[in-house]
């Protein structure tokens, strides 16, 4: 309880849009403790990049959190003034983003861009700021920080953007990171590298990370606890080890079929599995379990009724109405 | 609930019906508002003008004739739009001047379009030393000073008789106002080269004369359709202006540039003689903006990425938020009856 | 801006954009010639023989036909009409861009070149007040609509754009002459100064200007818009709130930097066709500059001064390119370091 860095419950995030309300996220419920990283994974579409911009409020016009909490050090975010918000954001709070090609100013030196959240929060000189920059360049280990910082982004390959994209994302410090997608614009190389930074950062300066991605080989390296959402509910939360251990008990349908679609090495297979059909439009959700009409041990009652969120085992946490893998009527 | 289902009724009736993009394009246009005002402007004045035209011409009016009994009478019901210092109806007058408006605007944005296309499209799909040679003529005439231009082309065919002289204006704006869609077309064209459809037309062994007239020509359309808008109302405000100057059409054929032009140079007959330069000035100013009107709603209707809403769900978007917003007032009152 | 890595003079930093700016500016001397000969041509095909009407019927009225016909000869060996049009196109070439002799005005009876700075300064102090008023107003407000995209502030901004766009200037100016001149009577009709001295002399600018700011402002309005709507969309103005920055900083110091990329196109093209358009304004208020000077010069047939002029229009819409190519270097960082490489 006490070591509790971020608590959000019931999260609702609906869009107002002239077609229709698009309930993005349904009653999200997850917590994450200093130090650790929470894994998001989903399809896109599922709602883990609307849950993360709705934590820092950065939602786009129609998109409005409509109920639920966001309790953050034991305060709650939601509804707060958009004034004690902007002291959050880049600050206690910051984020990644997917694009880095796109997510850096391409007017702004590098340095400027990294120094202005520490002349924002921190109150530095310019000068201060600057050499600031440079430090938090070495660490993300760009060599030659002292000349980079003069670059503009169009100067830096994709992998270096991201990584300038992460010292500014550090620069104050935070105490939580979000980090969108951060590595899927970029080679798997790149990408390894920038998850061991991650981890590097984390295990440094004791930042909890919520990490969110449709990778779930990402996932196994990063995350401590990962929730799996599916159409804007968590359909399935736990332990990471718990999560991609194939011969647990318990288990939802969708995670294993997204596991079936991943090769393992030790395993010879003819073809892997994929889940069939796609992710229903936003505005024509199932009635009853929203995976139902992908699910192949669908019934009538998965069809008719909702399942709700259930613990079935200590810490993991099961939508679905058979979640016991040996009593599914295939 | 019921709002969930009458959604996804909305969606599966989509579903069905696939929309070609044409007839989305219709759709789109026809729920804008500023648009189909602009539209049926448009279509009111080019009736007025058209249907007048052809009435004097039928019944052998004579919008010339001078009557000096009658000069500078101000509106009534005999002449709305009063007379001119020669006793002619000015009513008669303005619409005449509409029609030479609309004959320079049509054939000069044909001619525009045809050779803006034609050289755009040669320009884009050959590339090399036809492109480069097709830019530089294009850079060199876009650097051109058109009205100053179009000032001494004028001068040469002083004297000339009127309709030689109209021909002459709608060839200096046809022959202006190419480059612009030359460089439109190519730029699309270029784009669309790069694509699989084209490769796959290429690999096909398609002519290039046909993968250029039916497969990128078609696709580069919508876009030549609003330029060619814009390239319409530029065209009638470029005659406009040379008339208002004296170098296009002249006396006695009217033209709302000429018709304005006559009460600007004293300050005596700006006033007492008002209608003679505010109704052709009224007109004119309608007819551009119809017809940019148009334009907006048009390049609003070719843009996929544009949002657009129909009448009933504006009206069903709008019912659901006054709903939601009562449903947040009750909900904040009974959260926070829950945490007293 | 941060110095460039550390200490850098001024002249180490203007010197990229100087040479540069020398490059582009040979690179139009092909085109201007190509201008220059169709301006020729053009004149050469206009009717009438410039020799006699330049003459004093005073002055030739008491000669024989034979004097008279040694008096136009003289006149025109003096005008350079006794040679052939190539060599006259040369000698013009020459005469112009390398002696800057613009020819002879037959109706002020001086050189081109005695005249005509005047009539360039009046419209430039017409149109460069009103393009800067327009540049200033237009951008808040293309601003505001880009970040109140479809609120009620943005559609009533875009029908007024509307009817801005179609409302031709010299309408407007008549419109304007009436409400202010006629009823009103605030402002002076026309010219640009009092011969009495009574009304001051900005009274005659304050017209002229405002019709150079309202038929300016609704396209530039729509494009600061237009320019401010995409970058408003894209992830880095994103990434910036998300640093936690105000608002105002976001949209001014992150958008705005970035939308003024394309906004330099429209500057480099909306100078050139100010200056094209004040042929008319400057014809209505009879205000003397170089619109007033060609429009005059076509009733007088006076060549020299046409010739003149047209190059002007013309090297205005060519320097308005190079203007936008430098532009480009002072606000994107993508074509300045390209091109200091």
């Amino acid at each position: 309880m006490n070591n509790k860095l971020l608590e959000v419950k019931n999260l609702h995030t609906y869009f107002f849009t002239n077609k229709g309300t698009v309930k993005a996220v349904q009653g999200v419920d997850f917590t994450i403790e200093a130090g650790k990283t929470l894994g998001i994974v989903g399809e896109s579409g599922s709602g883990k990049s609307v849950t993360s911009f709705s934590i820092l409020n950065l939602l786009d016009h129609p998109g409005k959190i409509v109920d639920g909490e966001i309790n953050f050090n034991g305060k709650n975010l939601v509804g707060i003034k958009e004034q004690e918000m902007r002291h959050i954001r880049g600050n206690d709070i910051s984020m990644i983003f997917q694009e880095p090609m796109t997510s850096l100013n391409p007017v702004h030196r590098i340095g400027r861009q990294i120094s202005e959240p520490i002349m924002l929060h921190q109150g530095k000189s310019k000068k201060e700021a600057w050499d600031a920059a440079v430090e938090l360049l070495r660490e993300v280990k760009i060599p030659n920080p002292e000349s980079v910082v003069y670059n503009y982004p169009f100067q830096l390959s994709g992998g270096m953007r991201q990584r300038v994209m992460i010292a500014m994302a550090l620069a104050c410090e935070p105490k939580l990171l979000i980090a969108d997608e951060p590595t899927t614009a970029l080679d798997v190389t790149i990408q390894a590298q920038i998850f061991k930074l991650m981890n590097d950062l984390k295990r440094i300066h004791n930042t909890a990370i919520i990490f969110i991605t449709h990778d779930l080989g990402a996932i196994a390296e990063l995350a401590d606890d990962v929730a799996v959402m599916y159409t804007g509910e968590i359909v399935e939360r736990a332990p990471v080890d718990t999560i991609f251990d194939r011969e647990s008990k318990y288990s939802h349908p969708y995670k294993e079929g997204l596991l079936k679609s991943i090769p393992l090495l030790d395993e010879k297979v003819e073809r892997l599995d994929q889940i069939k059909g796609s992710v229903p439009h936003p505005l024509k959700l199932p009635k009853g379990c929203r995976f139902s009409t992908r699910c192949e041990y669908s019934t009538d009652k998965c069809v008719n009724e909702k399942p709700e969120l259930v613990e079935v085992a200590s810490g993991h946490l099961i939508r679905c109405f058979y979640p016991e893998t040996g009593c599914r009527n295939a | 609930m019921s709002a969930i289902t009458e959604q996804s009724k909305g969606f599966s009736k989509d579903d069905e019906v696939i929309l070609s993009p044409t007839q989305q394009i219709i759709i789109k246009f026809k729920n804008n508002k500023l648009a189909m005002f602009g539209f049926w402007l448009f279509v009111s004045i080019v009736s007025v003008v058209v249907v007048t035209h052809f009435y004097t011409k039928f019944t052998g009016y004579d919008f010339s004739a001078t009557h000096p009994e009658l000069k500078n009478l101000p509106p009534s019901w005999q002449h709305p739009f009063g007379t001119d210092r020669y006793g002619r109806n000015t009513f008669v007058r303005v619409l005449e001047g509409g029609w030479i408006s609309l004959q320079v605007g049509f054939l000069s944005t044909i001619m525009a379009v045809t050779i803006g296309v034609t050289m755009g499209a040669i320009s884009g799909y050959f590339g090399g030393k036809i492109d480069a040679l097709i830019m530089r003529i294009v850079e060199v005439i876009y650097s051109f000073p058109f009205l100053a231009i179009a000032y001494i082309i004028s001068a040469i065919f002083r004297d000339r008789p009127a309709e030689f002289r109209l021909f002459v204006i709608i060839g200096i704006l046809g022959f202006i106002r190419w480059t612009g869609l030359a460089r439109l077309v190519r730029g699309q064209i270029l784009s669309l080269k790069e694509q699989e459809f084209i490769l796959a037309a290429k690999a096909l062994g398609i002519k290039k004369r046909n993968q250029i007239m039916r497969h990128l020509i078609p696709n580069v359309m919508a876009m030549v359709v609003v330029s060619g808008t814009l390239t319409f109302a530029n065209a009638i405000l470029g005659e406009a202006f040379l008339s208002f100057l004296g170098l296009s059409v002249t006396e006695p054929i009217p033209t709302w540039g000429a018709l304005l032009a006559k009460a600007s140079s004293n300050s005596t007959s700006l006033r007492s003689f008002w209608w003679i330069w505010v109704f052709p000035g009224t007109m004119l100013f309608m007819f551009i903006m119809s017809i940019n009107l148009i334009g907006e709603g048009l390049r609003d209707a070719i843009d996929p990425k544009a949002e657009f809403t129909t009448k009933e769900e504006k009206k069903a978007a709008k019912e659901r938020r006054k709903a939601q917003k009562k449903a947040a007032k009750e909900g904040k009152l009974v959260s926070k009856g829950g945490a007293m | 801006m941060e110095n460039n890595r550390g200490s850098k003079t001024i002249f180490e930093v203007i010197t990229p954009y100087a040479t540069y700016l020398g490059k582009r500016l040979i690179s139009i001397i092909p085109v201007l010639l190509l201008i220059s000969l169709v301006i020729f041509a053009l004149i050469s095909m206009m009717p009438g023989d410039p020799i006699m009407a330049m003459l004093d019927p005073e002055k030739t009225a008491t000669m024989t036909t034979e004097e008279r016909n040694a008096y136009v000869e003289t006149m025109r060996a003096f005008m350079g009409y006794d040679k052939p049009p190539v060599q006259r196109y040369f000698i013009w070439l020459r005469d112009t861009f390398l002696e800057g002799e613009f020819g002879y005005s037959i109706r002020f009876n001086k050189p081109v070149n005695q005249i005509i700075g005047g009539y360039i300064a009046r419209s430039f102090e017409v149109n460069i007040i009103g393009f800067f008023f327009a540049f200033l107003i237009s951008i808040p407000i293309g601003i505001t609509a880009a970040v109140k995209k479809n609120k009620l502030y943005d559609k009533t901004l875009t029908v007024l754009t509307i009817v801005g766009i179609s409302l031709p200037s010299f309408f407007l100016a008549l419109l304007l002459i009436m409400l202010f001149v006629v009823i009103l009577k605030l402002l002076p009709f026309s010219g640009m100064s009092d011969p009495r001295g009574v009304i001051p002399d900005w009274k005659y600018l304050v017209l002229p200007v405002t019709v150079v700011v309202l038929t300016s402002l609704p396209s530039l309005t729509r494009y600061v818009r237009a320019a401010m709507i995409e970058v408003l969309k894209s992830d880095y103005v994103r990434t910036a709130r998300a640093k936690g920055l105000t608002e105002k900083v976001v949209i001014y110091r992150h958008a705005f930097q970035n939308a003024l990329i394309p906004v330099v196109t429209l500057v480099g093209m909306w100078i050139p066709a100010l200056f094209g358009g004040s042929i008319v304004v400057e014809r209505i208020f009879a205000y003397p500059g170089m619109g007033y000077l060609l429009s005059e010069a076509y009733n007088y047939k006076d060549r020299a001064i046409i010739q003149t002029a047209l190059l002007f229009f013309g090297m205005l819409t060519l320097l308005g390119n190079v203007f936008i190519d430098v532009g480009y270097m002072v606000v994107d960082p993508r074509i300045r370091e390209g091109k200091v490489k």
